[in-house]
Formats: structure tokens, C-alpha cells, sequence
């Protein structure tokens, strides 16, 4: 007998015994495949249920960040605007007052500003915080101080003590 | 003529070698990508939301950057206009490529928003009022820069 005739024989002979294994293992473990059948379509659906229940989440979750970050942005927009305007009032209320020291107040509040917001340390982020609304207290005082016509000055004295305090 | 033996042996290992190992191979690489994505689908899903956050936090921070820059853009041209017109009035107390720099430092101060260095020419240009003393004030100034 030829090689390729022994090879073939014996191919046909292992499908034909792993056939027959495999249909008399069926036989006999066929209530456990049924179960396990049964198993994994109750797995499958609770799987798909967890899922939808989860995109549901997600989207909620997405949604609510957006708005967040939408109010925090609307926040931080009218923040900026008021730094604007405190720049405006300081050199409308403070006549003599020379305009770079004016730019220079807006420049380290809008500095503030941002460390308040973007620092990535919480710890230092709160510092900021506190020290821009300190800032921004003591820029209304100067002009309070002024409007409430006690002695004229010709600069925002506590402010620039503020932030040179801030500079040593 | 016949093959001799050498390439004989040679043919039937290598189709021996695929028959046998082949599909097993190929199964096992199947089953063990069916059982990781079906056990990961759902960290797969978590960790899609996790970039979709982060992405719209990014995007949030991104749009507050660029607020803030503008209006600080706007801030320093006001001090870069009030730097212009001392280096226009200074012009002839200085030599020219003092000037040329000046105008260039001027520039990238506005690009940077470097205002304090800005802000620094701006008060070397109004404490120097000796014609003698600018350009070596501004020497020294760009050096400290340097």
C-alpha cells in the first residue's frame, strides 16, 4: 500500500472515531449541555441588560458633566468680565491713577484666576481661591473707601499692598 | 522520476505540521479572544465613558484657557501700546538696534503674555530720563533677559 493511501485511511479513520466520540459524549452529558445552553442565554441577556442599563448611566453621567462644565465655564466667562470691569472702574474712579497700574491689578487677577481654576492640586487651587476673592475684597474696599468720601487718594493703596504682599 | 526521499519527508512534515498544529492553534487563539472580549466588554464600555469625560473636561478646560488668554491678550496690547509710544519717544536717545530689539521683545511679550517683563521695560523707559543712560539701562535689560 502506497503512503498517501495510509495517510488517507487514517484520516478518515480518526474523523470517524472522533465523530463517534463526540456523538456518544454528546449522549451522555446532552442534560448538561441543555443547562449550560440554558445557562449562557440567561448570562447573555443579563449581560445585555447590565449594558443598557449602564449606556443609560453613561449618558446621564455625560449629560450632567456637560452642564457642569457649561456652568463652570459660564462662571469663570463672568469672573473674567468682572476683572474687566474693575479695571474700567479703577481707572474711572482713580483719575490720576497711570494706566499700567491699572493693567498690571488686571493682570494679576486674571493670573489668580486661572491658578484658582486650572491648578491640578486641590490644596493649592482652594489657596487661590481664597487669595482672588481676597483680592477681589480688597479691590471693592479701595473703591468703597473712595466712593464713601473719605480722603482722596491717587491709588488703590490696599490692592497694590495686596499683591506686593504677594511678591516678597 | 520519482520525488527523492529528502523531499518527500520535507513535503509531508510541513502538511503534517499544518494539519495537526494549524486548527489548534487557530482555535485556541479564537477561544481565548472570545472569552477576553466577552469578559471585558463591560470595562471596555467603562473605560469608552472614562475617555468621553475626560475628553468633555478637556474640552471645558480648553474653551476657559483660551477666555482667559484673550482677555489677557487684550490686557498686555493696552500696556504693549503704552511700551510703543515710550520706545517711539526714546527713539533717538538710543541705537538703533536697541530700538530693533525693543520692538521684537515688545512683540513676543504680546505673543507670550509676558507681562511682567513687559511691564519691566515700562518702568525702565519711565524712571530713564537721561539720554546717556538708556541704551546702556537697555542693555543691561536685555542681558537680565538673556
Amino acid at each position: 500500500m502506497s503512503l498517501p493511501e495510509n495517510i488517507g485511511k487514517f484520516v478518515s479513520k480518526l474523523c470517524y472515531t472522533i465523530k463517534t466520540e463526540a456523538a456518544v459524549w454528546q449522549k451522555t452529558h446532552q442534560p448538561d449541555i441543555d443547562r449550560l445552553r440554558e445557562e449562557r442565554l440567561v448570562a447573555d441577556k443579563e449581560l445585555r441588560q447590565r449594558l443598557e442599563l449602564m449606556e443609560i448611566r453613561f449618558q446621564e453621567e455625560c449629560k450632567r458633566a456637560r452642564m457642569e462644565e457649561e456652568r463652570q465655564t459660564e462662571h469663570f466667562g463672568e469672573f473674567l468680565a468682572s476683572i474687566d470691569e474693575m479695571k474700567a472702574n479703577m481707572l474711572e474712579y482713580y483719575g490720576t491713577m497711570p494706566r499700567p497700574i491699572a493693567l498690571m491689578i488686571h493682570h494679576h487677577a486674571a493670573e489668580l484666576l486661572k491658578e484658582a481654576w486650572h491648578s491640578p492640586d486641590a490644596r493649592e487651587r482652594l489657596q487661590k481661591q481664597t487669595r482672588f476673592t481676597n483680592l477681589m475684597l480688597t479691590i471693592t474696599e479701595d473703591l468703597s473707601d473712595l466712593t464713601a468720601g473719605g480722603a482722596q487718594k491717587a491709588l488703590p493703596e490696599k490692592t497694590i499692598a495686596f499683591i506686593q504682599n504677594k511678591l516678597e | 522520476m520519482p520525488a527523492s526521499p529528502a523531499e518527500t519527508s520535507l513535503v509531508f512534515f510541513s502538511f503534517s505540521v499544518v494539519a495537526l498544529y494549524g486548527p489548534a492553534v487557530l482555535l485556541t487563539l479564537a477561544a481565548g479572544a472570545f472569552f477576553l472580549r466577552r469578559r471585558t466588554r463591560l470595562e471596555r464600555r467603562q473605560e469608552k465613558h472614562r475617555r468621553i469625560r475626560e475628553a468633555i473636561a478637556r474640552r471645558a478646560l480648553d474653551k476657559r484657557r483660551r477666555m482667559a488668554l484673550k482677555t489677557q491678550r487684550q490686557n498686555i496690547r493696552e500696556l504693549a501700546r503704552l511700551v510703543r509710544a515710550q520706545l517711539e519717544e526714546q527713539k533717538l536717545r538710543m541705537k538703533p538696534y536697541l530700538h530693533q530689539r525693543a520692538s521684537a521683545f515688545i512683540e513676543r511679550a504680546v505673543t507670550g503674555v509676558d507681562f511682567d517683563r513687559l511691564y519691566a521695560l515700562h518702568a525702565l523707559f519711565s524712571q530713564t530720563h537721561d539720554e546717556q543712560h538708556v541704551s546702556p539701562a537697555l542693555e543691561t535689560f536685555f542681558a537680565e533677559e538673556r
